[in-house]
């Protein structure tokens, strides 16, 4: 398989995000009503919006917040459901009485769980995190288990037993750092679906609040001037676009190189 | 249970005694799978065995057994209990294999039982190195290795620039070399008794050789489950046979190999390649191991079967559990239970 064009773009987003706001420095939450809904030019690359803000430095402010809540709530998840996914394994009765909680979970909606979380803890970006953790964890554990039940019947654990090991620190020091490794795609293309539903989110007013820079939010003030000011759209929509099609494609190479081996 | 035993007044007790073990794996609607059934099996400090038998003939059970890692979920009757040595007046505990807590059983593992695994190229950690995997050896039971120690280790079994080799992936080692380093693992408290499951089946003939040899010299006791007959001679003194959960021959491995008592000890020798002449086939199945058996478990592949032997389950008599054989073991007192002829015939082209 040739080079890893997914990582590539990841790396392309991220080191904007990261080095961007350092280069191009400025205020972006700076109004300037006289430079309104400006197009693309030499001082404002990617234009202004309805407040003269200038969109560039919003979309590199933006994505930080919106890629650290992402990264955050994989993290989480894949931490809770690595703790509770091991947990699981245990025999009778505390095992099957996790399975089956973590199960009846993964069998709710995810997004109207959240939406309905939201709406017990309040609109906010804060509370949008955690209630993604909520529920989001469920799917790692579930995982998990079933990585970490397959390893526990490998020989090499077998072989860990037989030296007189107990069940903890075989799952600590063996089963875990190899079922992190296999879920680690799982959650890398899970990265892209929640930035991607943080957006969503926070256009439809349940993340972020104005004047914060978001990129969902961006997409929804974009959509009261789409027809006056198109490039509005451009910056918030590429930059989602561009992340999800980066994870997919480090996650199509990353199989793609497990398969070969 | 554990009991107490003077260690010296235990000489010449065995090291390991199995009485009536039966295990059963639960199955679907009330049906288990009967892994062992009545297995009576004691080995002697010092003593090397050797359990052969077709797959699924409870061979890798009766290995776990003596380890103390039957799955919880099995049924188990009867008895498994290690009584390790002590110094001579000290008390030792006796270790009931199947019923202690698990506290206790890890105690065993390793430090009292050593165990060799079948592959060893799936019985190490992928993600971390051979040196790794080895210093866990000594660390599960509380004792440290230097790497100098540890290569001397690996220099006395024949790898090659040991100090070089630790840290390398066991991606990079090739199956003997592994397996060389499982028993240097398996051998690290040395345990009075070394368990070996098939410990060649992954390595070509030479090297199968070299390995149980090196088994030989590094334990005690030695029990080593194996399919392959031929390497039999000159490794262990006692041949355990077993056929659908059941031990159906145990004699000493001379006699066993010259001598089988047992219809399907005879099959399975026949059933060897020798220069000249086709191996035998053994035609059926095992029989299920669903339900109790009523009647030799061998009856319907066995040549010589007649319809007494349907009637009740065979017991391990004279080293050999075969109604035939005991009853021409009657009509020859004092002499051998039975000949089958297992040598070679010609047949070939």
């Amino acid at each position: 398989m040739g080079p890893a064009v997914g990582g590539v773009l990841l790396m392309a987003v991220v080191g904007a995000v990261v080095v961007g706001p350092a280069l191009a420095t400025g205020d972006p939450d700076a109004q300037d009503l006289a430079i309104k809904l400006r197009s693309p030019s030499s001082d404002h690359w990617l234009g202004t919006d309805q407040y003269g803000r200038d969109l560039l430095l919003r979309l590199l402010h933006g994505g930080r917040l919106s890629l650290s809540a992402a990264v955050v709530i994989t993290a989480t998840s894949v931490l809770i459901g690595l703790m509770v996914g091991l947990v699981a394994t245990l025999p009778r009765p505390v095992g099957p009485a996790i399975t089956a909680l973590v199960d009846t979970l993964v069998a709710l909606p995810s997004l109207v769980m959240a939406l309905a979380v939201v709406g017990a803890l309040g609109v906010g970006m804060r509370n949008l995190v955690v209630a993604f953790v909520i529920v989001g964890w469920p799917f790692y554990a579930r995982l998990i288990r079933g990585f970490a039940l397959e390893r526990m019947n490998r020989p090499d654990i077998d072989a860990g037993r037989a030296m007189g090991f107990g069940r903890a620190r075989l799952l600590g020091r063996h089963v875990a750092p190899a079922t992190v490794r296999s879920v680690a795609v799982a959650a890398t293309l899970d990265l892209g679906y929640t930035l991607a539903a943080l957006a969503g989110f926070s256009y439809l007013g349940l993340g972020a609040e104005a004047p914060t820079a978001e990129w969902g939010l961006m997409l929804r003030d974009a959509q009261m001037f789409f027809t006056r000011a198109p490039w509005l759209l451009l910056g918030p929509s590429a930059a989602i676009a561009l992340t999800v099609l980066g994870t997919t494609m480090l996650v199509e190479h990353a199989h793609g190189r497990q398969r070969s081996r | 249970m554990t009991a107490p035993v003077t260690a010296g007044e235990a000489g010449g007790a065995p090291l390991v005694r199995l009485d009536g073990l039966d295990v059963v794996y639960p199955g679907r609607r009330g049906r288990g799978v009967w892994a062992l059934r009545q297995v009576d099996l004691q080995i002697g400090a010092g003593e090397r065995v050797a359990v052969v038998g077709e797959s699924g003939s409870g061979k890798t059970t009766l290995l776990r057994a003596l380890l103390g890692v039957l799955p919880p979920r099995a049924r188990v009757g009867g008895g498994a209990v290690l009584c390790p040595p002590g110094e001579p007046g000290r008390e030792v505990a006796t270790v009931d294999l199947v019923g202690a807590p698990e506290r206790r059983l890890r105690a065993v593992r390793g430090r009292l039982v050593g165990y060799v695994p079948q592959n060893p190229q799936a019985a190490f950690d992928p993600l971390r190195s051979v040196g790794h995997h080895l210093r866990e050896a000594w660390a599960a039971h509380g004792r440290s290795i230097t790497d100098r120690e540890l290569a001397a280790e690996l220099e006395a079994v024949g790898i090659a620039e040991p100090a070089r080799a630790l840290g390398q992936r066991p991606a990079t080692w090739s199956g003997g070399m592994l397996q060389r380093a499982a028993i240097v693992a398996a051998t690290a408290h040395e345990p009075p008794l070394v368990l070996a499951d098939e410990p060649t089946s992954a390595l070509d003939r030479p090297l199968a050789r070299t390995m149980l040899d090196l088994l030989r010299r590094r334990s005690l006791s030695l029990v080593v489950v194996t399919h392959d007959l031929d390497l039999v001679p000159g490794l262990v003194d006692r041949v355990v046979v077993m056929y659908a959960g059941r031990i159906v021959e145990d004699r000493p491995a001379a006699d066993l190999l010259r001598h089988p008592a047992h219809p399907y000890t005879a099959a399975l020798l026949r059933s060897l390649p020798r220069p000249g002449r086709l191996p035998d086939d053994l035609p059926g199945d095992p029989p299920p191991l669903t339900e109790p058996d009523e009647g030799c478990a061998f009856a319907p592949r066995c040549s010589r079967a007649e319809p007494g032997c349907r009637d009740g389950v065979p017991v391990l008599a004279g080293g050999v559990a075969c109604l035939l054989a005991h009853r021409q073991g009657a009509d020859a007192p004092g002499g051998p239970p039975d000949k089958v002829d297992p040598a070679p015939e010609a047949v070939a082209p």
